[in-house]
């Protein structure tokens, strides 16, 4: 009864608005760092809370009705990069923003620390919250195909897997609200088990980085930001619905936070998703069992104090995701029957139902993440968490209760704790580093694919940051040390092999900011990774790929030295970025094609054995951008070339690209155009693989987004049209197409509205 | 007695989150799964009697106890047959991985609407005719195969799990459970 007061008290607390003296006034102006002009248009907001401002032509800007706290303020403008700022609010308050290319701060206002640190060397991208908004009901992988350089390694359209600089899976490393993301990334078929709609921005840092966070960073880092926490009283929220034509599908996501109105200090979160679709249809044909079901939830409670702050965040992702049953294959035969039809040898109409092969998977996370501002400017952070991932893949099988239990099962349980300490010595001066726990535990059911294990691992990194008048460098070291014991039975015997893996990663980097419109950086990094259990321990056919995979229990350790230069060029209507990189393997793991192929009941399959060379990757990826008046347009353009030692080219290599997109504001209007080029993937290892790659295409878009601030302040709509002409098409990084050709044309249309 | 009410909020968040969180955690690494309890076709057998009775009854096999990969198959007869017979053949599916051997002929029978055994004869002059249906389409674990003139060649039986309304009569859709090609020697 008690407790019923009590929770009655805190929902009608929660509920109730409070003006409780919250009427200081904060104004200023926006103004650029390098020429002094006044910055109109320029966006200030206080981040987590809906209030705001736009600088006049004068740029000035007012935000009224604020409470007194500390907030961080956020102030963007187009060009820029956003500054964020942490300020203490007791009353009105004046204050300057100083905008440009690298964040610095003119005031002695100190820079949030809970974000990560921006690398110098490397340029992060990234994704708002608002755009993520505007893509409902899309997969994480298709979203961080916005960003130039970043494509995705696809399974149909609801598996999708992020590739940065050629490299995916096990080579990128994912980063959920400051966690690592622990799942089976080493499937081809197993996508980041994320809800795009949990979290804050996503940002993406290419190339081996991430010194914070561990191993695997090989290819680049995805930043999934935790999003702050309120700090007015009052709750508030923001809705989005979705709806696909192709697919049919429909999708939503609620989000409710607030703040307790007597202790603004506490604050929370509650979020949800979820999404149907059906059936999805090529210009030509449905693909029968392409539909998908998904539903995601999060919960985040947090205490925020001037030396302290504390926050603890739940979340869970369950998605079921049909396999285009046209795929899924028997014997060798199968597939060269697939390869000689030009349509699917499964027809379908349209069906919401998803039956085997489907693949179930589940992600749990929850994490205690605690900050806290020590004497002397010296800060620690604190991140414990719990990760659990259950995949289920179910397969067409005899016996109808046979369909209800997978054909095999992962269960992946782990737990990391991170320290990192911080200190600021002076403007120019500062300084982070950590130590790392992390505790794995992997078991199966049904059909073996990987063993059992558990893997400990211990990690400490070091990083220093040095600024000067144009120049910022940073110079960092990590090492990692990993034990693994693996149980599994061979002719009924209990085995249990043991690996311990160990290894540096580093990282150098530099900016310098040449003159007003020029800016360099060059960034140099060692990263490496234990080889996975797929590649240590697999053992027979791998259905999926109609191939007999045979791992190598005494693969070692995988280490890559990426170097990366990039030129940033800004100046009146044109901006600029170009950047060339390159990744040296020293013992890239791959697979070798075997002879002669395995017999088995169901046919010979073409054989692959693990193994290791050297390889080096490289590439280049560019953007072009002019603005004027309202209109904008942007060329974006993408290449990358890999090799092994011997000449070989590696498989799964996207193919060379480019993408236009135009834009003009129109009031509260913005209709857009866009056009992607995708080359033909004439690189690739004939010999291990079953089809040539598909040729080249392009694909037309357009969209409109319409800020219905009228209606609801903020509310936006966003009709859009994908693959406009309906072309029929494959992708090389699609794994359907040996069987099918991509989605036809498709309609999205989005509501978005905060509250 | 005084309760925080950001406590309880706290109290409670967490708590349902731990419930949840440790629900589904069960399994023991050191103890691992026994992969061969999965269903797996390990054998095939096939049968031949003449139906005239006078050319002698024959079974050839296909044995890989240890499923795809691991061991190489330990059996892959060559087919012999007599010139100028008629014989009726049946076929044997058995799961050799498992102790007792399970019979998967019995399975494939019980779900003959998802199922189809094709015959593919190259290089020689057999002529195979599926003599079993499941009510609507062939089956094909029992067949007659018209043997002709001397000479070698092979035959290629394939299993199709044809589930989900696949099935109709053709060789086309669905997955192939079993694709053994066959050497076949036909003797005067």
């Amino acid at each position: 009864m008690r407790y019923g007061y009590w929770i009655l008290a805190v929902l009608l607390s929660t509920v109730a608005v409070h003006a409780q003296n919250c009427n200081a006034v904060l104004t200023g102006k926006v103004v650029d760092f390098h020429d002094k002009s006044l910055l109109d248009h320029a966006e200030v907001f206080l981040e987590g809370t809906s209030i705001g401002a736009v600088t006049d032509s004068a740029g000035v800007f007012t935000i009224r009705n604020i409470c007194p706290g500390r907030y961080t303020v956020v102030v963007q403008h187009i060009g820029c990069e956003p500054l964020r700022k942490s300020i203490s609010i007791k009353g009105n308050m004046t204050q300057v923003f100083y905008l440009e290319h690298h964040t610095e701060i003119l005031n002695e206002v100190t820079i949030t620390v809970d974000q990560h640190r921006d690398p110098p060397g490397q340029k992060e991208e990234k994704i708002s919250i608002d755009r993520i908004q505007l893509q409902n009901g899309e997969v994480l992988g298709t979203i961080l195909e916005a960003l130039p350089g970043v494509t995705a390694f696809n399974t149909g359209n609801h598996i999708a897997k992020p590739v940065i600089q050629g490299l995916h899976s096990n080579r990128i490393l994912i980063v959920n609200h400051g966690v690592r993301q622990e799942g089976q990334q080493w499937g081809s078929e197993h996508a980041p088990e994320i809800d795009p709609n949990a979290g804050g921005e996503i940002a993406v840092i290419k190339g081996a980085s991430g010194l914070r966070y561990g191993t695997e960073a090989i290819g680049g880092v995805i930043l999934i930001e935790p999003r702050a926490l309120p700090s007015i009283p009052g709750v508030k929220g923001s809705a989005a619905v979705g709806f696909q034509s192709n697919g049919l599908q429909g999708s939503s996501s609620l989000m409710l936070e607030g703040s307790h109105p007597f202790l603004p200090q506490m604050s929370w979160r509650a979020q949800g998703s979820y999404k149907r679709g059906g059936n999805v249809r090529s210009p030509d044909y449905y693909l029968k069992n392409t539909g998908v079901e998904e539903l995601n939830f999060s919960l985040n409670a947090g205490l925020r104090y001037a030396r302290w702050s504390t926050d603890v965040y739940y979340s869970q992702f369950n998605t079921q995701v049909g396999i285009f049953a046209g795929s899924h294959l028997g014997s060798l035969t199968d597939l060269e029957n697939a390869l000689a039809s030009d349509t699917p040898l499964v027809s379908a109409g349209f069906s919401y139902e998803i039956a085997p092969p489907r693949q179930n998977v589940a992600h749990e996370l929850l994490r205690v993440n605690s900050y806290v501002d020590l004497k002397n400017d010296h800060h620690l952070h604190i991140i414990l968490a719990r990760q659990f991932n259950r995949r289920e893949e179910y397969d067409p099988r005899r016996g109808a209760d046979d369909n209800e239990r997978p054909a095999f099962a992962l269960n992946l349980t782990s737990y990391t704790a991170d320290v990192v300490w911080e200190k600021a010595w002076s403007a120019q001066w500062d300084m982070e580093a950590g130590v790392q726990y992390l505790r794995r535990t992997n078991t199966y059911d049904g059909r073996f694919f990987i063993p059992n294990y558990v893997n400990d691992g211990v990690g400490a990194f070091a990083v220093v940051n040095r600024k000067w008048n144009r120049l910022q460098a940073e110079l960092g070291a990590r090492w990692d040390s990993q034990f693994f014991d693996v149980y599994y039975l061979e002719s009924g015997e209990l085995k249990n092999p043991q690996h311990q893996y160990s290894g540096l990663s580093s990282a150098f980097g530099l900016s310098y900011v040449m003159n007003e419109n020029w800016k360099l950086r060059l960034h140099s990094g060692l990263a490496w990774r234990p080889p996975s259990m797929a590649e240590l321990y697999s053992d027979g056919l791998h259905q999926g790929a109609a191939a007999v995979e045979i791992g190598d229990s005494t693969l070692g350790e995988e280490r890559s030295l990426n170097y990366s230069l990039a030129v940033e060029y800004d100046k009146g209507h044109w901006q600029f970025t170009g950047s060339v990189y390159a990744h040296a393997f020293s013992n890239f793991i791959y697979l070798q094609p075997v002879f002669p192929p395995t017999l088995t009941i169901q046919g010979a399959f073409p054989t692959f054995a693990y193994a290791q060379d050297r390889a080096n990757l490289y590439g280049a990826e560019g953007m072009v951008q002019y603005e004027k008046s309202g209109w904008t347009s942007s060329l974006s353009a993408s290449a990358t070339r890999a090799r092994r030692s011997n000449g070989d080219f590696l498989p799964q290599i996207p193919a060379d690209r480019i993408r236009w997109q135009g834009a003009r504001q129109w009031g509260n209007w913005k209709p857009y155009l866009q056009a992607l080029w995708v080359g033909k993937q004439w690189r690739f290892p004939a010999e291990a693989d079953y089809a040539p790659p598909p040729d080249a295409y392009l694909l037309l878009g357009a969209a409109v987004e319409y800020r219905a601030d009228n209606l609801v302040k903020d509310a936006r709509i966003r009709l859009e049209a994908r693959n406009l002409s309906n072309a029929r098409y494959r992708d090389y990084m699609n794994r359907y197409r040996y069987y099918a050709d991509e989605m036809g044309i498709n309609f999205l249309l989005t509501f978005y509205v905060p509250f | 007695m005084k309760t925080n009410p950001f406590k309880f909020l706290m109290i409670a968040v967490l708590s349902t989150a731990m419930l949840s969180a440790c629900k589904k955690d069960k399994n023991d690494p050191n103890d691992p799964n026994d992969p061969n309890e999965e269903e797996l076709i390990t054998t095939v057998s096939l049968y031949f009697t003449d139906t005239t009775g006078v050319a002698p009854s024959a079974t050839f096999t296909f044995s890989d106890p240890d499923g795809p990969g691991g061991n190489p198959p330990t059996k892959f007869d060559t087919i012999v047959l007599q010139a100028n017979t008629v014989y009726r053949l049946s076929l044997e599916l058995l799961d050799e991985s498992k102790n007792p051997v399970e019979d998967i002929t019995e399975e494939v029978l019980a779900e003959a609407d998802e199922h189809l055994f094709c015959f593919e004869v190259n290089g020689i002059g057999i002529t195979i005719v599926r003599t079993d249906t499941d009510g609507t389409y062939e089956l094909g674990l029992e067949s007659l195969w018209t043997v002709g003139a001397e000479g070698s060649g092979s035959v290629t039986v394939a299993l199709k799990h044809q589930p989900d309304g696949l099935k109709d009569g053709s060789c086309a859709p669905g997955e192939t459970d079993v694709e053994l090609e066959f050497q076949v020697m036909v003797q005067p």
